[in-house]
Order: structure tokens, then sequence, then C-alpha cells
């Protein structure tokens, strides 16, 4: 199974499976020391219930607030519209599948941010986050450009977009090497064939993500092991990341130009302050099986095929996104997928780390899967405060209203924080007006200033005891109860986009 | 000139802080004389000496002595020059006692005093509170007229009421008001609007105008005080900071201060923000002075137009505000709920004329309040919101009086942000305090000594201070508890009756039951019913079921907060020596050389014959005491006793409070119920009244049984060692079913003893009452030897006495439907003050309600006559009123108990059949 089953936790079902786990914990010690008759009395004062997780929490507020502080990350940069962004992560899967990137177009003045949630592996997830906005970057690029990459005078991956905030990018350098040659290619093909004309951006995300998607897919074929471009082992990485998936949504801003590029079922939610009153606006479709229009996008593909593609809600009974990076099981042709299965170079073992079954039942007519992104546009007006980005794991916890409603609360409440001095000659109905209204924000400070970290406090607990009890459950089971998540929230300079937007009317 | 240049500090200690440029927020106009000539120069000194510490400054212009040597000694030294130890020393001096030196850390009003808003009230709480603010504006007023410039501005003040309930407590302090005659009138919302027509009246019910009330210029109210200290001898030393108070043998010894050390006699602690911290520096035991600073916030306006200078000074304490007139703009602060305690690890260094950081979030809630009550100040500019540090008390009253760790050792402190309105009657209480061994007026509410080692706690001090700062403002009903700093003190009972649905109460941080709640008490239709009121409250009823199971059954009652003491000779309980026996003949007034196993209750009195304490002494062996006295007197007898003791060390006293539970029998089925648990016989022939015996109650060992309630009523007080004591609560639980026993809290004890005129140590009597007065000379043994008051006594019952205890039933009196009286009352006789109630309650067997009061002879002027015959007085020729908020009811008197309450119940009135 690629992804596991999104459970509710106290769903009897699947209470049988947290029972094994508690049995499995408290017997581990005694079954080793079977014989002797007084580990048979240890066993049984160990078998005793263990203490409830939220009512006696095992983790202290520091200790949790020190955990959910981990990840946490605050840019203050003005860029353009874009005012702050602020940005946290919470592992589930061990390790974590998520990631996120974010960077400014250093020609432009566009600035991307992406969150990308992996599936079976998190190697494909990281591939996507390096590579994807310099991918971006190349289809945005104009023709100048593009002929300095073909003559070696700009480094595709390093000079056409400048990186922010944290970014772990991959070490293994030789494949670095086939990357950069992938994109270099690409930035050929696209001077040659349809190079950015300043107008299309939806295009050029669209072929971005495409081309990726491509890159990906064929720099895993078995050619390229016999043909003698890479080693063993950084071949085993292009298959780790080909076989291994991810799903994403990419932000482009630009002036007050919003795009978001989604794949899958990460999802993008704007927060907009109405004559008093926040509102969610979703910017995403979702692309699962709950989604009609994706379903039956895949069926009008492969007709006469419906009952096998999806079953149980999932691409073959397996995947729950219906878009995807990689995943090649369900791209590559039969042919090419029993090509690999019987490479001699490859050992067995390591293509069980795939699966059991390689090639899915009933696999006749692929590709099944592509890495199309759905790309929606908004035109920022002053109404709209922020941007949440996040991957399924915050929105099975929170619905987007609520979302919004913690972050305008949230902000609300951090701009309290500054110590008030009245203005000189203001009187005192005037400061008891303010005041009034920042009393009514004080009730909203939280208690973390990052606002990804109240989101992640709220979406877990928010009490104390619920979090702690989320973030001790042990690493076999507490993938049933909730995702990795990963959350970015963009700050929009209302003030930029008020000037911005008188211009533009003009 | 701008108003109040601030230039941002860092308090030394880290808090955050504001140095002014100015020593007083008081605009130049204004500036008090000595201030004026020295203030440039002053000011600009002050700022860097302290700020920066780096300029080389000129010479401070001193507003004190100028710079000597410290004396070597001094029969008083005062720590803290404020108001408050200024006022102390000048009236020492006044008094003859030159010999005083007040020494400040910083310049004299640097603390508290110099940001002081000056208001001047007189309308207090209680009577004694009013004497002595009366006491300090007629003081202040005096000196106006003599031209001493205290900026006394004779306004008057407006109280004004939201709330029906306000307009109770603002009647009930007019009817006191009147009986000293403080000038003062009930007024309505129009005669409100007549008199300050800046105010929104329409949501308002009434006032109360007392037009003898004033502001004035706080600091120059010290300034005063310092000037005439000095003229008489008193030093005042500046710049000297006291480091540790050296005691020796319990006493005062010796002062180390930053200059020196003075050797002293007295030392007083006025010490404001730091007089807990300077209480801790005794050596080599610490003085417990509990109070916590808590930021106190005003506003004062730039100049309204037409804004009148005599405006009165107003408090709308349902708002939580006051306001005063100020240099042609208006002044308003208040006293929020949720208050910002400061200074937890005590104030920094060298906080001199300096204020705290203002938050205005913080004071939103009061400046709300004050426009809505002065709508005028809406389009007013801010001069400046202040905010400083005071310091606040457990029970937002005074601390005054000597300390029970160490004797000599005296504070004057915890204003409660009314020192200035104190200052002057605080003096002069504290200074006679020092000089006659006790103040002029009963202090007992001001008594450092109500307070016990955990009330210094700092926690408990400032959670508590969330209710003890508003509680300036906010409307506190007739014995209502505090809800913070609550638990802390249980009984081993506790929990059970927790269960057993007892709401609790607390004295000295025990937690007593009051009452247990009857199962319709949460039901909707007794919703409105209100713990707290003027009325009938909502415990009437469970009262009255546990009075009755009192009168007619069984009750079990916790006693458990009693103060105990156990004194013992030093070879033991049972040797042949006496030394305990002739501590205690001296210290008692009733003769306590009785059987071993007999009970007696004595007073404890004073050289002038007042009760010092009241106490219940069993004699357990030949050498070998037992002490039970009320839970207020754990300090304070615990002091008198020590102060007392033989100085060789032949009497051993120990406080026992934890160590023993208190259950306390109540009723006719007593006796059957204790002989079921326990082997012994308890007829009244084998268990006389007033005796006591070492018994087991079911299997609990060492309990001692003692035939006395302490109400009235037959029954037992058994004093379990703690461990034991949920045992026996159980067994006797368990064994009383068929008897009908059940719980019993305080208020069923309340109104038994009320009702058969039992008089109650702290609440009833004090240190100025004497057993002649009470209809107690009974208990006085004049003829078993020399006692400390003995002579005093010996002089009422030769001559007469200055006050009578008097019994009153309320005639006409509705006790569903009339206000209640619970203390306080006026009592008039012949249409003439006679003075006040002490206790009152429910009479249930006499279905009437009870007020118990003492009864005077004022002549015109208002002095206390001797009564020669206080019975005829009281009895003959007297009618009686009581006046309850304004309403007088009759009364009819009694000065012994009502012949229907004392006829016992004998438990064997169930007719057994006879032998044929």
């Amino acid at each position: 199974m690629y992804r596991w089953v999104k459970v509710n936790p106290f769903d009897g079902k699947h209470a049988k499976v947290v029972e094994t786990w508690c049995r499995t914990i408290s017997t581990a010690m005694p079954k080793r020391n079977k014989a002797s008759g007084a580990n048979l009395i240890r066993f049984k004062l160990r078998n005793a219930r263990i203490p409830d997780a939220v009512q006696s929490p095992r983790l202290t507020p520091q200790m949790v607030t020190s955990i959910l502080r981990m990840n946490e990350e605050a840019v203050e940069e003005s860029y353009g519209p874009v005012r702050s962004y602020v940005k946290n992560q919470l592992q589930s899967n061990k390790p974590i599948e998520d990631r996120s990137a974010q960077g400014h177009l250093v020609h432009g003045s566009a600035s991307l941010f992406g969150v990308f949630d992996g599936h079976g592996g998190c190697a494909c997830a990281q591939a996507v986050s390096d590579r994807l906005l310099s991918y971006i970057a190349v289809a945005m690029a104009e023709h100048d450009i593009l002929a300095a990459i073909n003559n070696g005078k700009l480094d595709p991956t390093t000079d056409l977009l400048q990186h922010i905030g944290d970014t772990n990018r991959l070490v293994n350098t030789d494949l670095a090497t086939v990357h950069k040659q992938s994109l270099a290619n690409f930035a050929a093909e696209a001077m040659a064939i349809a190079h950015f004309d300043g107008e299309s951006v939806k295009d050029a995300l669209v072929s971005a993500f495409l081309r990726l998607d491509r890159d990906i897919v064929t720099e895993a074929l078995p050619s390229n092991l016999q043909g003698g471009s890479m080693d063993m082992s950084c071949y085993f990485d292009t298959l780790a990341i080909a076989f291994s998936g991810a799903v994403g949504c990419v932000a482009y801003i630009d002036g007050t130009d919003l795009f978001l590029a989604n794949v899958g079922d990460t999802q993008a939610v704007l927060g907009v302050h109405n004559d008093n009153r926040w509102e969610a606006v979703p910017l995403s479709d979702t692309h699962n099986a709950d989604n009609p229009s994706e379903v039956e996008r895949i069926t009008r593909c492969h007709p006469n095929e419906a009952p096998n593609i999806i079953k149980n809600r999932r691409l073959f009974g397996e995947l729950v996104p219906l878009r995807a990076f990689g995943d090649v099981r369900y791209k590559w042709t039969k042919t090419d997928l029993k090509h690999l299965l019987n490479t001699k170079q490859i050992p067995k073992h390591v293509m069980s780390v795939f699966g059991d079954n390689l090639i899915p039942h009933k696999y006749r007519t692929p590709p099944y899967l592509d890495a199309e992104p759905e790309v929606m546009h908004h035109i920022l007006t002053p109404k709209d405060k922020f941007l949440v980005i996040a991957s399924d794991g915050l929105w099975e916890c929170l619905s987007p209203d609520k979302v919004i409603q913690l972050v305008a609360g949230h902000l609300d409440g951090q701009q309290v924080l500054v110590n008030y001095k009245p203005n000189e000659g203001a009187t005192l109905k005037e400061v008891n007006e303010v005041l009034s209204n920042r009393r009514v924000s004080l009730k909203n400070r939280a208690l973390d200033s990052n606002t990804a970290t109240h989101l992640l406090r709220s979406a877990l607990g928010p009490d104390h005891g619920q979090v702690s009890a989320q973030l001790t459950l042990p690493q076999p089971i507490v993938r049933f109860y909730r995702d990795d998540i990963t959350i970015t929230v963009i700050f929009f300079d209302s003030e930029y986009i008020k000037d911005k937007d008188i211009k533009h009317t003009r | 000139m701008s108003w109040f240049p601030l230039n941002r500090a860092m308090g030394t200690a880290g808090v955050k802080c504001l140095k002014i440029t100015s020593p007083s927020i008081f605009s130049r106009r204004i500036l008090p004389s000595t201030f004026r000539a020295a203030a440039p120069g002053y000011v600009k000194t002050r700022l860097f000496s302290t700020a920066e510490g780096d300029s080389p400054s000129p010479e401070p212009v001193s507003l004190a002595t100028p710079p000597k040597p410290l004396p070597q000694q001094a029969r008083v030294v005062v720590c803290g020059g404020g108001v408050v130890g200024l006022s102390v020393a000048y009236h020492l001096a006044e008094r003859g006692w030159t010999d005083v030196v007040v020494l400040e850390q910083g310049k004299v009003t640097c603390g508290t005093t110099w940001h002081s808003v000056g208001l001047v009230s007189t309308m207090k709480a209680t009577r004694t509170d009013m004497a002595m603010t009366r006491y300090s504006a007629d003081l202040y007023k005096q000196w106006e007229a003599e031209g001493e410039g205290v900026g006394w501005k004779q306004c008057g003040s407006l109280n004004v009421a939201r709330t029906l309930d306000r307009m109770i407590h603002l009647k009930r302090q007019h009817a006191v008001a009147k009986t000293m005659g403080v000038e003062s009138q009930v007024v309505t919302p129009a005669e409100i609007q007549d008199i300050c027509p800046v105010l929104r009246v329409d949501d308002l019910q009434g006032g109360l105008w007392i037009p003898g009330d004033g502001a004035l210029t706080a600091p120059d109210v010290a300034m005063v005080f310092s000037r005439k200290a000095k003229a008489k001898g008193v030093q005042v030393i500046e710049d000297v900071g006291v480091e540790k108070v050296i005691t020796e043998n319990g006493r005062v010894s010796k002062v180390v201060t930053s200059a020196g050390n003075i050797k002293c006699e007295y030392f007083v602690n006025s010490a404001g923000l730091w007089s807990r911290e300077l209480g801790k520096r005794t050596d080599p035991r610490r003085v417990n002075v509990p109070l916590h600073a808590c930021e106190h916030y005003y506003l004062v306006t730039k100049p309204i137009t037409g804004t009148n200078p005599l405006m009165p000074v107003i408090r709308d304490y349902d708002g939580y505000v006051y306001f005063r007139e100020w240099n042609g703009g208006l002044l308003g602060g208040g006293f929020e709920p949720s208050p910002k305690p400061c200074f937890h690890q005590g104030p920094p260094d060298k906080f001199e004329f300096q204020l705290l950081q203002e938050d205005w979030d913080h004071f939103q809630v009061l400046l709300t309040e004050i426009l809505h009550r002065v709508p005028a100040m809406e389009t007013a500019e801010i001069r400046q919101l202040v905010n400083g540090p005071e310091s606040f008390t457990p029970d937002s009253r005074w601390l005054l009086g000597e300390t029970a760790e160490v004797a000599n050792y005296f504070v004057a402190t915890g204003m409660n942000s009314s020192g200035i309105a104190g200052a002057g009657g605080v003096g002069k209480q504290v200074a006679d305090w020092i000089i006659d061994g006790r103040p002029s007026l009963n202090m007992w509410a001001y008594d450092i000594r109500r307070f016990i080692g955990h009330h210094n706690n700092k926690r408990f001090l400032r959670d508590r201070m969330q209710e003890s700062f508003p509680a300036t403002a906010v409307l506190k009903y007739p014995r209502e508890e505090y809800t913070t700093g609550r638990k802390l003190r249980c009984s081993p009972l506790h929990t059970r009756q927790e269960v057993a649905g007892a709401v609790f109460g607390e004295t000295m941080a025990y937690e007593r039951a009051m009452y247990f709640k009857l199962d319709d008490d949460d039901s909707p239709e007794n919703e409105d019913r209100r713990m707290w009121t003027y009325t009938k409250p909502m415990w009437f009823e469970a009262a009255q079921e546990e009075y009755w199971a009192c009168k007619e059954r069984v009750c079990l009652m916790d006693m458990s907060s009693f103060a105990k003491f156990e004194l013992e000779g030093v070879d033991g309980y049972s040797s042949a020596s006496e030394e305990v026996v002739d501590f205690l003949q001296k210290l008692c007034s009733n003769d306590i050389d009785v059987d071993i196993g007999t009970i007696v209750h004595t007073g404890m009195q004073n050289k002038y014959g007042g009760f010092e304490n009241d106490t219940t002494i069993a004699r357990l062996d030949h050498n070998h005491f037992y002490m039970i006295c009320p839970a207020t007197q754990q300090s304070r007898a615990w002091t008198w006793l020590a102060r007392h003791m033989p100085q060789d060390g032949s009497v051993h006293l120990r406080d026992v409070t934890s160590m023993f539970s208190g259950i306390n029998i109540i009723g006719p089925h007593a006796q059957q119920l204790l002989a079921d648990v326990s082997d012994i016989s308890t007829s009244r022939s084998d268990f006389r009244p007033m005796s006591c015996k070492k018994i087991d109650v079911g299997s609990a060992s060492g309990v001692w049984a003692m035939r006395l309630t302490h109400t009235g009523e037959d029954g037992f007080i058994l004093y379990i060692p703690s461990e034991y004591a949920l045992h026996v609560y159980d067994i006797l639980m368990s064994a009383g079913k068929d008897y009908g026993v059940r719980n019993a809290g305080y208020y069923a004890l309340r109104h038994l003893r009320i009702e058969n005129f039992f008089a109650y140590w702290g609440l009833d009597l004090d240190d100025r009452t004497t057993p002649m007065e009470c209809g107690r000379g009974y208990r006085v043994k004049f003829d078993k030897g020399d006692f400390i008051g003995k002579a005093a006594l010996e002089q009422q019952r030769d001559h007469g006495v200055n006050k009578r205890f008097v019994h009153f039933q309320l005639e006409d009196y509705d006790v569903n439907l009339d206000l209640w009286p619970w203390g306080g009352e006026p009592i008039y006789r012949n249409g003439r003050n006679a003075g006040l109630t002490t206790t009152c309650g429910f009479g249930f067997a006499l279905d009437s309600m009870v007020c118990l009061g003492f009864v005077r002879d004022f002549d015109d002027k208002g002095v206390e006559q001797i009564l020669k015959n206080s019975n005829d007085f009281v009895m003959k020729d007297a009618k009686y009123e009581i006046d309850i908020a304004g309403t007088r009811f009759p009364a009819k008197p009694s000065i012994y108990t009502p012949k229907q309450n004392v006829t016992y119940v004998d438990p064997s009135f169930i007719p057994a059949p006879q032998k044929v």
C-alpha cells in the first residue's frame, strides 16, 4: 500500500490495531524470558493499563512547545505584495515525507511558494521540492536568459532562482549533475520551441510541472543504467524518486497576480477580510476520488476500465491522489516495468522496497497518472490578507474556514503586542475607542507567536493533553492518527496591493 | 513647558520604570513651598545622580536635615520617610517623645507619598476607620487654617450608587456617620446633578454627600509632619537605609544602617513598599509584614474649560473609579478588578520618585467607566497616565501595631492606597500604642497580629491582591468571604464535609464549614437567592435546620480551627511544682487553680481590664493545662503568653493547633451518642459540665472530651489527635444515625450563641471591653491573688462601668422582608445614640432577630459617662431603637440569656416503660 488509510483515531475498525500495539509493547519484555516463573508475575503486572495519554499528559507544556516550534520559520522580509511568511512542519512518517520550498525569481519580481507531500517514501517529494521551482524559473525565462544558459553563462540551477528560508537541498552530487543536465535540456528545448512570452504564466507553470515529471520518469528508465550514463548508486536514487510519489501546490505571486498550480490533494486557501468578516476562498481543487470531475477525467481517458481503475476510492485500490509526480508504476508501460524487473544489475530486494506486486492488477493502458497541474489565477485585492498552503495533514484536522479564523484571530492578537501609547493631542474618547478595539484583540493573543505553529497546535489540540497525546503516539501507529503536516502562511502587504490596484485600474 | 517630561530608564532590578524629571507630578503652581525654591536644581541633580550616576553633580539641595552624623542611640527609630512614618514621629514628638530618628533611604516622600492623589475621605467601612480618617481630616484642616499650606480644598465628596445594594451600603455608612457627628446627606440623582453638573446621573440610584471631605497635596502633608516633628527635636535623616534590625531577648535593640548603627528601644517599620523585605531583615528572627505591591493607575487631563476648581471628589465605586479636579483638568483613577501586582521579588533599589511603565490596555476598563460617568472628559486631552505602585494587605486593611515576633517592633504600613486619609489617625494611634502600650481606639481590625506566618507567603499575597486591591471599590457584603488564597488549612474532615455539601468560610486561612446545602438549594426556583446580601441570605433555611438539629437532636461541628495551646511545667505534667498555675493565675482573671479535669472559662485581661484574650482552659494534670482560644487569636494569644512567660524557662508553651482536630457534639442526644461510641458513662453526674476526660472513641485513643460546646447548649467537644479525627467522625456519624445526627456549620453555631447571649472575642469583646461590662463579673475572682488588670477591674466594680453588653430582640421586624442587621448598627436609647451593635443573628427559638451590642451613656459632647448602676441604666425607663440603613426598629433589651433558652432538654424525656 502506498498511502495509509486516513482514519478517525476512535474509529472502531482500527481500535484493534491500536490495542494490538499496546499489547505488543506490554508483552515484549516477558516474551523473551518466558521460561522463568518470576517473569510470569511481571508479565501480569506489566499488562496493567497505561495512564490515559490525554488526561495525564506524558509531555510537559514546555516539551510540547519546544517540539511544535522545532521546525518553525518566519521570514519578515517584504518582497512585492508579500509582507512576510511563516511556516512549520510536523512529522508523522519517519522520515517525514513533506517538503516545502520558497524562492524569488532572479529575473523579474515574482515569488514562489511550494508545499509538497510525498508518499511511498520522501525521495520524490525531496526531488520535486529541489527542482520544481527551477523548472518554473526556466519556463518563465525569456529568450535572452535561455540563450545565456545555453552558452553556459548562467547556471540554471543557481542563477535563475534565489531560494529563501531554510532549504534542505539534495546532497548526492552525481544526482545533482543528472538533474542539472535535465534542466539544461529543458532550457535548450524551451528556447528552441516555446520560450516564455511574458503573457501566459499559466502555460509556463503547466509546462514546468509536466517537464519535471517527464524528467523524473525518464531518468529512471533502465536504459540509463545500461547506457552507462549513471553509476549504480545514483541510478538507485533516481529509481527511488521515480517509484515514490509526490503531490504539491505552488503559489506564483507577481504584483497583484496570484497563480496557484496544484497537483494532488495539497490545498491553498486565501483569507479575505470582507466587511469585518473573514472568508475562506479555496484556490485549489483536490485531485482525489472525492472530486467527481477528476474521476470523470480519468475514466474518460481509459474507457471501459472504470471499475478497475478507481477501487476503494483509490487508483487501482492503492493510491489516493489522482495526479502526482513520480509513481512510475502507473506511468511506465508494462514492458518497461517488466524490463526493469528482469534487469540483472538490480537485485530483487531493491525492487521489493517498492512493493510486492510492482505491476498493478489489470494494468492495460498506461499512463494512468500524470502531473499536469490545475492552475488558478486570482487578482489580489487589498481585502486579501493572507494565503495558507498546507499539506492534507492539516486539512484533515481543520476545515478551511476554521484555518482562516485561526490565522485571522492570531493576526489580530499579534498586532496588539506592541505597547500602546496615545498620540499627542488625542482626546480621551479617541483613546478609549482604540483601546476597546485592542481589548477584543488581546483576547486573541496566542501562546505561539508563529502563526504556522499556532495552526499546528490548534490542529492537534489545542488542549495540552490532546497535543501531548498526539506527539507521544508511537511510530507504528502515529500514521493512523495523522499525516505529516506542513503549513506555509503568506501575509500580503495590503498597502502595496492598494497602490498596484490603483495603477492597474488606471 | 511640557507638563511631565519623562525619561525612560531601566530600574536596576530589571523592572521597567520611568524616571521623571520632577519630584512631584504636581505643577509648579502648586508645588509645596519647600520644593518651589529648590525645584530646578533639585530636579536635575536627582535625575543625573540616580539615573546616570556618572555625571559630576552639584550637592543636592536637601529637603530634610542637612547631613550630620547619625546619632549613636535614640528611643525610637522610624524607618520610612513617607507620610505615615513622619506622622508617627510627629505624634510621638507631640506627646513629648522627641528622642526619635526617622530614616529615609532616599528622599522624604520618594516612595509612594509623592504620587498620592491626596483624597481625604471620612466615610469608611467602620466606626474606627471613620474616627481615624476624621482625625486626619481635622488635623489637615487645622494646618491649612494655620497657614501651613497643605493645599487643602474643602470640596466635599460625593459617593454615588448605581445599584440598590450600593445605596444600602451608603445608607448604612450614613447611619454610623450620624452617630459620630460627621455631616453627611443621602441625595437623589437630581440633587447629585445640582452638586456636580458634569456627572451623568441617569443610571444612578442616588448617593451620599459629605460636605466636610476634601482633597489636598499629599507631599505637602508629609512635609508639614516632617517640619513640625523636627521643630520638636525629631531628626529626619535622608539617604540612610536600614540594613538590619537586631534584637536581643526578643526585643528590638539596635538598627544597622548604611551609615552606622543606632541603639534604640523601639523600631517602627513604615517602609511602605519595602516593609515586607525590611521585616525579613530582622536578626535573628524575621518579622512577617504581609503586603504586596500593586499597580495603581490614575489619569490626569489637560485643563477642561468650565471645570469648577471646587468640584467635589466623586467616588463611583460601582464603576471602580474616583475623580477630583486637578489644575483645571480632571483626575480620574480607580481600583479595577484583576489588577497587576508588581515587585513580586521586592522593589528595586533606588526606586525613588519613579513610576512604572503605563499599560493603557490595562487602564481601558477604568477609562470606559471614567468617560461613562463624566462624558465631558471625552474631548479632554491627556496630560499624564500615572502608574504608581502601592502596597496592599490580604484583607485590604492597614497593618499597625506591635509585631508578634519581636517586642517593641511596631509597624505602620500597608496603607492600601489610603495613606493620606489614614496618616494622621494612624500616626496618632501608633504613637499612643508605643507610649501607653495600647492605642486609644480598638485597633484589632488593623492589628498585625491578626495574621499568622502563612499570610506572608509571597504567592498567597500576589493571589489575594486580585481581590484586596479592588476591595477598595467593589462592594463587599457583610461577612463576604475572599475566594483567592483559599483551601490552605483544611481539617481532616474537610473532604467528608465537602461531599456532604458544606459551604466553607475562612478564618486565619482555616476552612470552616459555614453551613451544609439543602437538597433544593441548587434548584431553579432558588436561583435568584444570594449568598451575599443585605437581606435574608440563601443559607438561612439551611442554618435553621441545623439550628433545630442542635437544639433537639444532635449535630457534629468541626471546631478544628480553634487555636490550641498546651502549657506544662519544666518538670513534666504531674510534678508538684506550680509554675504553670502561678503563671496562669497571673494572666487570667478567673481562678484556674481548680481540680484536675475541670474546665474554666476565663478572660486574660490587660492592665486596663480589657480582654486580651477570652479562653477556655482545661486542667489536664497538676501542672499541665490545655488552652482553647478563638481561631483569630492564634498569633495574638501566643504573643501575649510568650511575652509574660517567666524568664527562667520554667513554663513550656506549645501551639498544638495543628496537632488536634476538634469535633463538637451538640444537642440533647450528644450524651447518649458519646456513651455509645466510648466506654464511659456520660451521665450528668459522671461527666459534669465543664469537666474533661481523656477517653477512647471507637478505636481511637487519647481523645480529650470536654463537656462544653461554646454555644450554651449541652454537648461535648472532642479534641482528637488529628490522624484519628476521620475515624472518630465516621464512628459518630454511623452510631448517631438513629439519633438524627447530622453536620452543622458555623452559621448554626453563631445563631445558637447569639441567641444564648454568648459573647465571642474579636466579634463582641475586644481589648477595651472588661468582664464587668459584658456580664461576666462572676468570672473575675478578686480574692484569688494578684492578676493583670485586677486594679482596673476593682475600680469598675466599685465605681461603675463605661458600657454594658445587652441582648436586643427587634420588634416589628420581618426577617424575610426587612434589611438584616449585621453588626455595626447604631443603637438609640430614648432617641440618643448609645453605641453600636456588635453581632446579630436570628433567634429561631425566640422567633425574633437578635442583636448584641454595648450600650453607653454619651453626654452632649459624645464623651462616655460612667454607669454607676448599669442594670438600671439599661433596663429602666429606656426605649431602644436600632437603626438599620436609616430605618429604626424598636428593640427589647435584656441583660440575661432569655429564659426559654436556658432550660436544658433532658434526654430522658421520653417516658420509659415502667416496671410493674
